[in-house]
């Protein structure tokens, strides 16, 4: 079990700069997850991590060791690919073996360990077999266990579950955090999938352009973001981003005009958003967050158009157009009677509000929430 | 249509009708596929069936008409003279030696060159490939006179002199150029059908780069490999126009040049050619029915991503 630290590390590819100075402790016994759309540069990070790649500049460090040099091997390691690269001439037991094998471990332990590692996994009676004679989900399990075995510091994991289809990749998800909690080993794992990173992550690093945009715990990231990038990149569907001015009302209230109609600012927020009085400022406000009135409750309320109804069993989206011309989804409840065209009235629930300056995307209320610390499980 | 015939055959047998020597369904079927394999069976096999026939009778019969397409009186004589008056065990042993030696120096050279263009990106590496591929669009022939004067007159090395003019080494360096391309070529794109993730995986579990290419790669491009030994072997045996430019006596001819020499000026000497001939076409049916499984699988890899 190691901690691994990466301070400005930096790969660039001929004039394609990868990863740009990214700094990251990932905690001794956490499950770190790189997100990010693709392109971003999180699996460069993590093949930098396993010694797969050099590093143009920064430095790695897995436990209290500086790693940049080492070759792949030396670093304690072990990870598991995409496309599980399993070795098609060898049986899983082999397969298993391969890595201890090399490391010249006695025969005993590594019989020992591979056997071990198969009943947690439940693959004993797969030893015998080829890759090319499993199923996706099996395979996918013989990689894990191949992982296991080496006992390594270190787990890295590079989108291990996209090649499963969307019901084993929602069982498999449970069992990679069964085995987190079991083996705790230090874990770092890349996925472009939103909903596998909130549920396995005990702290999340999204990523963007080469850069780490954001770093946390998953429900604070969620909750908290830093900017109007990893607030639109978590959450689905994503988060709503409705521009206008901040003014300040005959009352000494903000609002925020947005073209035809107003929505008012929450008195906590005065403080951060003076600065930007009279400027533009977006609102950010998730599906989840809107409900619908459709009795029409005067006060702080979005007149809209229902343009497409989608149910989707435990929720109903919403696309609606608001009165000012602007594009906006709500996430309803299943039983809400509602039909292309209809007019509505939306709420915002005034505790979900986020503000962002336009120009930078930088969140302007981000610093005034507290927070919170990440503590592996 | 099928149906239909299945469901009246039941009702036959129901009835007790059933025909005893009736043929299976699936050759009625396609009885029109069967019948143009067939032919086409007999046209690639007659010309080797009339040189077997052939190679079993005596002169006299080879000569006289009508045609027996059954020897009247079959013997191995043609086979023993050719070995006997003939130096065939010479010319066999070059076949044999000039075919297996550049078939491994193509395999061995052919993975290794072939592996580092599918895992290296290096400067040129594109234009690099493109050129020795493109060495071998060259039609052979066109290079006859430069090879010539090059094996008789070899550049000078260390003070050493001599011509390889009708030697085995001659004809070796000549197959290895024509074939190493191909081989470059197929085992090239074989490597590119192999993920990179599992060299990766190798060096992740304790392998250098070289040990990941001989344990894991290596044995799992046998395909491949086949694919180019075979080239490179039925290539190298069956070569007949650099053979007969650069040799010139027993010391490096090999079996087409061998069983050319049954044609004079004014005879053809057919009984001992026919068996010159199986002599020289036996090894490399063997060798193509032993790695046939491999040929297809090895230059279509890469073709189709799974």
């Amino acid at each position: 079990m190691s901690k691994v630290e990466l301070t400005e590390l930096v790969k660039r590819f001929d004039d394609v700069t990868a990863v740009d100075g990214i700094s990251l402790e990932i905690p001794d016994e956490s499950f770190t997850v790189l997100v990010g759309p693709s392109g971003c540069g999180k699996t460069t990070t993590l093949r930098l991590v396993a010694g797969l790649e050099r590093a143009t500049d920064g430095e790695i460090h897995i436990g209290d060791e500086l790693v940049n040099d080492k070759r792949a091997y030396e670093r304690d390691i072990a990870m598991v690919f995409q496309n599980y690269a399993l070795y098609p001439h060898k049986t899983v037991r082999g397969n298993m073996r391969f890595g201890l094998e090399q490391h010249n471990t006695p025969e005993d332990v590594i019989t020992d360990r591979v056997q071990e590692a198969a009943e947690l996994l439940q693959i004993e009676e797969l030893l015998n077999r080829r890759p090319s004679e499993l199923s996706g989900g099996q395979q996918q399990r013989v990689a894990l266990g191949r992982a296991i075995v080496r006992d390594p510091a270190v787990f890295l994991m590079d989108e291990p579950l996209s090649n499963l289809d969307a019901k084993l990749r929602v069982k498999m998800r449970a069992e990679l955090n069964k085995l987190h909690d079991e083996l705790s080993t230090t874990t770092v794992y890349v996925t472009h999938d939103q909903v596998e990173a909130m549920t396995l992550a005990d702290q999340i690093a999204v990523m963007d352009d080469g850069e780490i945009q954001q770093v946390g715990a998953p429900t604070n990231v969620y909750m908290n973001p830093r900017n109007m990038f990893v607030a639109g990149f978590l959450g689905s569907p994503s988060m709503n981003f409705l521009e206008g001015t901040l003014e300040e009302s005959s009352t000494g209230k903000f609002e925020l005009e947005l073209g035809g109609d107003t929505h008012d600012v929450p008195d906590e927020f005065v403080d951060p958003l003076t600065p930007y009085l009279d400027d533009r400022v977006v609102l950010g406000i998730r599906p989840e967050n809107i409900a619908l009135n459709k009795d029409g409750v005067p006060a702080n309320v979005h007149p809209a158009t229902v343009n497409v109804v989608e149910p989707q069993g435990e929720k109903t989206i919403l696309e609606l157009s608001l009165d000012t011309g602007q594009n906006i989804k709500a996430a309803v409840d299943p039983d809400t009677v509602v039909e292309r065209g209809d007019s509505v009235n939306l709420r915002f629930d005034r505790d979900s509000l986020q503000y962002f300056d336009p120009e930078t995307g930088e969140s302007l209320t981000h610093d005034s929430k507290p927070e919170q610390k990440v503590t592996p499980t | 249509m099928s149906t239909d015939s299945s469901k009246l055959n039941r009702i036959r047998r129901s009835l007790g009708l059933e025909t005893q020597n009736e043929w299976p369904s699936v050759v009625r079927e396609r009885l029109g596929t069967y019948a143009l394999l067939s032919v086409y069976l007999v046209v690639i096999w007659f010309p080797i069936y009339y040189i077997f026939i052939t190679s079993l009778k005596p002169t006299s019969e080879v000569l006289s008409l009508p045609i027996t397409f059954f020897p009247q009186n079959p013997t191995v004589g043609n086979y023993v003279d050719i070995f006997v008056n003939r130096p065939f065990e010479s010319y066999t042993l070059n076949s044999v030696m000039v075919a297996t030696t550049t078939t491994v120096i193509c395999v061995t050279l052919g993975t290794l060159t072939g592996y580092s263009f599918s895992r290296h990106d290096f400067f040129g590496n594109k234009t690099l490939l493109l050129s020795i591929v493109g060495a071998r669009m060259i039609p052979p022939i066109a290079l006859i006179v430069p090879f010539f004067q090059i094996m008789a007159n070899p550049p000078l090395i260390g003070g050493l002199t001599g011509s390889l003019y009708d030697t085995r080494l001659a004809l070796i360096f000549t197959y290895t150029f024509f074939n190493l391309p191909f081989a470059v070529w197929i085992m090239k794109n074989y490597f590119d059908g192999v993920p990179e993730s599992l060299d990766e995986q190798a060096r992740i579990d304790g392998c250098s780069r070289w040990e990941a290419f001989f344990k894991i790669i290596l044995p799992m491009a046998k395909p491949g490999i086949a694919a180019t030994a075979i080239l490179a072997f039925i290539f190298s045996w069956n070569e007949f126009v650099f053979a007969l430019v650069l040799t010139s006596s027993e010391a490096a001819q090999t079996l087409p040049i061998a069983v050319s020499l049954f044609v004079a000026d004014d005879f053809v000497d057919w009984a001992h050619l026919a068996a010159g001939g199986m002599i020289a076409a036996l090894p490399g049916i063997l060798f193509g029915l032993f790695f046939q499984q491999y040929i297809v699988s090895g230059l279509t890899q890469g073709a189709v991503k799974e």
